[in-house]
C-alpha cells in the first residue's frame, strides 16, 4: 500500500500539484509583506499573535473555497479523470485489487491535503514571524494560550477534515460522472452545508460545523459528535467507493 | 498442448443488450490468433472480459488454469495487452514505463531502472527522452502501448485493434514486431480487427464474432484461380475440375500446379480465348458478406 500511496504522490508532483499547495499558502507571505510595509489593501483591527494569525489565514483561504475545489479536482480527476481517460484500466491490471488502488489514491490525496495544512501553519508561522512580529499588529507574546486560540486550532484542524470529506466525496461521485461533474457536485455540497451551517436547529450535526459557521459553539461534547460523524461518512463513503469501484464494467 | 486461455461458455450483458453469448474458445501458447468482427460485435468486450475488466454474466474464464487470475498480481503480470486508452500524456515514455512497472510493484535502483527502461524502449523503437507523450505520434503512442504490454514475463498479449489509424508503413513495422515476440517469447497473441487485411497472414486461426456467439476458422493457405473467357469454354474442362466449377466462361479452382497447367493446357488447345485470370487467398471478407 505504501508504494501505492506514493507512486499516487509522484503523478501528483508530476502535475506540480504541490507546488500549487505552496503557491496557495503564499497568501500568508503576501499578508506578512502587506502588514510589514503597510499596503493599503491590508487591514487588520486590534493585535493578534502567531495562533491568532495562522487561524485567520487558514479560514481566509478556507471560506475562499479554492483550494477546497483544488482538491476535489485533484481526488476526482485521479479517480473519475483516470478512469474517463483510461488510464486506470492499466493500473486495475497491474494492481490486480481494486480496492486497494481506490484506497491508496485516497490516500495520496489526504497526504496532500496534510501536506498543504502543514505547509500553511509552516508559511503563516514564518510569515508572522519575520515579516508581522515587529509591527504594530502583533502582540507582545508570540504565543497566547488562551481559550479563543485554542478554538482556532480546533476549528482549523476540523476545517482538513471537512476537507477531507468533501474529497472522499467528489471521488465517490466521479466513479460515476467524472472529474469536472464531481467537483462541481463538491462545490454544490460546500455551499449547502455552509448554508445548512447557519441554521440553528440542525449546525451542529453538519460535518464542518465548526469551520463552517463563524460563530460555533465548541465543547467536548460537540468535538466528539464532530468526529464520530465524520469518521462515520468518511467510513462509509470509503465502503461505497469500494463497492461501487468493485463491480463496475471498465 | 496445454491451453494457456480457455473461455468456457460466457455470456455478457448490459441491460438487456446481450453482447456475448455462450461464446468458448481456447489459446495455446505461441498461437497467433485474429479475433474479427464487425464493430460494435463485442470484440473489445471479450477482451476487457479476460482481462477482468468487465465482470462476465455466466461462463468461466481460466488462465493458468485459474478463474480468479485477475485478483492475482504474478498471473496478470504473464498477460499484456493494448487497449484503446490513454497514458499518461504529461510524461515521457520513460516515466510512463517506470509508472507502469511501479504499479506492478517493481521498483529498481536507478542504474538498474535506466537500462531495463531504455531496454524496452529500444524494443519498441523508441528514444528515451523528455519528451512528453502529448507530442508523440499515433504510431509512437501504439509503440509506447505495445512497450507497455510486453512489461514483465509475458504469455499472452492482447491487441484490440492495434493497427487502427496507423500509416502502412506503421501497419508492417507492428505486424513484424507482433511475429517476432510470438516467434522469439512463444507468447500467445490474441488480436482483434475489423480490417481483414490487416491480419490476414499473420493468424494461424481465427475467431469470427457475429450475432454474440464465436466461430472459428482456420487459415487457409490455398489460393483460388478464377479464369473468365472470352469463348465457350470445352467440356473437356470437367475432366480436370469438378463440373461445379464451370460455366459458361468462367472456371475456379483452388490452385494447385498440376490442376492449373492442365486447364491451360486444355483451354490452349481448344483456342479459347482468356479474357482475364484472378488469383486469390482464402479470404476472411467472405465471413463479413455472409453475415
Amino acid at each position: 500500500m505504501g508504494d501505492l500511496i506514493k507512486l499516487e504522490l509522484y503523478k501528483m508532483h508530476k502535475k506540480k500539484y504541490f507546488i500549487i499547495v505552496i503557491l496557495f499558502n503564499s497568501v500568508s507571505l503576501l499578508y506578512g509583506l502587506g502588514i510589514k510595509f503597510n499596503w493599503s489593501w491590508v487591514l487588520f483591527n486590534g493585535k493578534f499573535d502567531v495562533i491568532q494569525y495562522v487561524g485567520a489565514i487558514w479560514q481566509l483561504l478556507f471560506l475562499i473555497g479554492l483550494p477546497l475545489i483544488f482538491f476535489m479536482y485533484v481526488g476526482s480527476s485521479l479517480l473519475g479523470g483516470e478512469k474517463e481517460e483510461g488510464q486506470i484500466l492499466l493500473e486495475i491490471t497491474r494492481v490486480a485489487d481494486r480496492k486497494k488502488l481506490v484506497k491508496a489514491k485516497l490516500l495520496a490525496t489526504i497526504s496532500l491535503i496534510v501536506f498543504y495544512y502543514i505547509i500553511n501553519i509552516v508559511l503563516s508561522t514564518f510569515s508572522y514571524f519575520f515579516l508581522v512580529r515587529y509591527t504594530k499588529y502583533a502582540t507582545l507574546q508570540l504565543v497566547i494560550l488562551n481559550e479563543e486560540n485554542i478554538n482556532l486550532f480546533i476549528t482549523s484542524l476540523f476545517g482538513c477534515v471537512y476537507i477531507v470529506i468533501i474529497v472522499i466525496i467528489s471521488m465517490y461521485l466521479s466513479i460515476k460522472y467524472g472529474a469536472i461533474i464531481s467537483t462541481i457536485g463538491g462545490v454544490a455540497l460546500y455551499a449547502i452545508t455552509l448554508l445548512l451551517a447557519r441554521m440553528d436547529t440542525i449546525r451542529v450535526l453538519i460535518p464542518g460545523y465548526f469551520a463552517l459557521a463563524t460563530d460555533a459553539h465548541i465543547d467536548i461534547g460537540g468535538i466528539l459528535q464532530q468526529l464520530i460523524w465524520s469518521g462515520l461518512i468518511i467510513l462509509i463513503f470509503l465502503y461505497l467507493m469500494g463497492r461501487k469501484i468493485n463491480s463496475l464494467d471498465l | 498442448m496445454e491451453n494457456i486461455l480457455e473461455v468456457n461458455n460466457i455470456n455478457k450483458s448490459f441491460g438487456t443488450h446481450t453482447v456475448l453469448e455462450d461464446v468458448s474458445f481456447k489459446i495455446n501458447p505461441g498461437e497467433i490468433i485474429g479475433l474479427v468482427g464487425r464493430n460494435g460485435s463485442g470484440k473489445t468486450t471479450l477482451m476487457k472480459c479476460i482481462l477482468g475488466l468487465i465482470s462476465i454474466d455466466a461462463g468461466e474464464i481460466l488462465f493458468n488454469d485459474s478463474s480468479e487470475y485477475y485478483k492475482n498480481k504474478d498471473l496478470m503480470d504473464q498477460i499484456g495487452y493494448l487497449l484503446d486508452c490513454k497514458l499518461f500524456e504529461n510524461l515521457s515514455a520513460y516515466e510512463n514505463i517506470k509508472i507502469q512497472e511501479w504499479y506492478k510493484g517493481k521498483r529498481y535502483k536507478k542504474e538498474k531502472e535506466k537500462a531495463i527502461i531504455e531496454d524496452i524502449l529500444n524494443l519498441v523503437d523508441l528514444k528515451n527522452d523528455n519528451k512528453k507523450v502529448k507530442a508523440y505520434s499515433f504510431g509512437m503512442k501504439q509503440r509506447l502501448g505495445l512497450a507497455l504490454a510486453l512489461l514483465g514475463n509475458t504469455r499472452l498479449l492482447i491487441l484490440d485493434e492495434p493497427f487502427v489509424g496507423l500509416d502502412p508503413v506503421g501497419i508492417q513495422i507492428i505486424r513484424n514486431f507482433i511475429i517476432k515476440m510470438s516467434k522469439e517469447r512463444n507468447m500467445a497473441i490474441l488480436i482483434s480487427s475489423h480490417q481483414l487485411s490487416e491480419i490476414e497472414g499473420i493468424c494461424e486461426r481465427y475467431l469470427f464474432i457475429s450475432d454474440k456467439r464465436i466461430k472459428a476458422y482456420a487459415y487457409d493457405e490455398r489460393r483460388k484461380v478464377i479464369i473468365y473467357t472470352k469463348t465457350q469454354i470445352p467440356e473437356e474442362i470437367k475432366s480436370i475440375i469438378q463440373e461445379k466449377n464451370v460455366t459458361n466462361r468462367v472456371i475456379s479452382f483452388w490452385f494447385e500446379e498440376k490442376v492449373f497447367n492442365d486447364v491451360i493446357k486444355c483451354l490452349v488447345t481448344h483456342n479459347v480465348i482468356i479474357k482475364d485470370i484472378k488469383l486469390s487467398k482464402m479470404s476472411l471478407d467472405k465471413l463479413f458478406k455472409e453475415e
